[in-house]
């Protein structure tokens, strides 16, 4: 998604990114994608 | 970006399961699909198709501020929207960023001469966009916060 691509720590546990999230005061960046993993 | 993101990306066919029930829930048909969401699960932007880094870090950003004035907090989000307008002053989310800028510190000063100066920054900058015929009405003399902005200020 970016040059940093892998410096991207990502999960797919949406509950447990939302709970994060609300501890960090952050948003949740949500990637549909169908590139290449 | 960890700065202010917690990533989750889910793969249309490595996760397909969970594609669909997320997708689903978030009305995503197309890749790839990013969504700014915030800490309740509330979707506050949205990005479809491919964007190169730069431009993707504008629209992420966008999010931020987009998040901060649904949510009424606007003079965090003024601070974002003008941070957008002076990180990323080339890209396409400039102009949006920066009438919305003034609203949001319309909203939260109740100063209407905060769109007056907006729609004057417009004269002298992005001047094609739509987003400057939006503001146009803000330079008019006859203009009044009533018909140039039909939501209150917000009160906090």
């Amino acid at each position: 998604m970016t040059d940093k691509e892998s410096e991207i720590p990502w999960s797919s546990n949406l509950d447990r990114a939302l709970e994060t999230a609300r501890s960090q005061r952050k948003h949740v960046l949500f990637d549909f994608t169908a590139a290449p993993m | 970006m960890n700065e202010n993101f917690v990533p989750v990306r889910v793969h249309v066919r490595n996760q397909a399961d969970e594609f669909k029930r997320l997708g689903e829930r978030y009305g995503v048909q197309w890749t790839p699909t990013i969504l700014v969401v915030d800490p309740t699960g509330e979707e506050r932007h949205r990005v479809e198709g491919f964007l190169p880094a730069a431009d993707l870090l504008a629209q992420l950003e966008l999010g931020l501020a987009r998040s901060e004035f649904a949510r009424s907090n606007f003079a965090e989000a003024e601070r974002r929207f003008r941070e957008v307008v002076q990180r990323y002053p080339d890209s396409e989310v400039a102009p949006e960023a920066l009438y919305w800028a003034g609203v949001s510190r319309y909203k939260a000063t109740g100063d209407a001469s905060a769109l007056g100066e907006t729609a004057r920054q417009f004269r002298e900058r992005y001047r094609d966009s739509s987003w400057a015929k939006k503001a146009s009405v803000w330079g008019q003399p006859a203009a009044s916060p009533a018909t140039a902005a039909s939501p209150a200020p917000a009160t906090r």
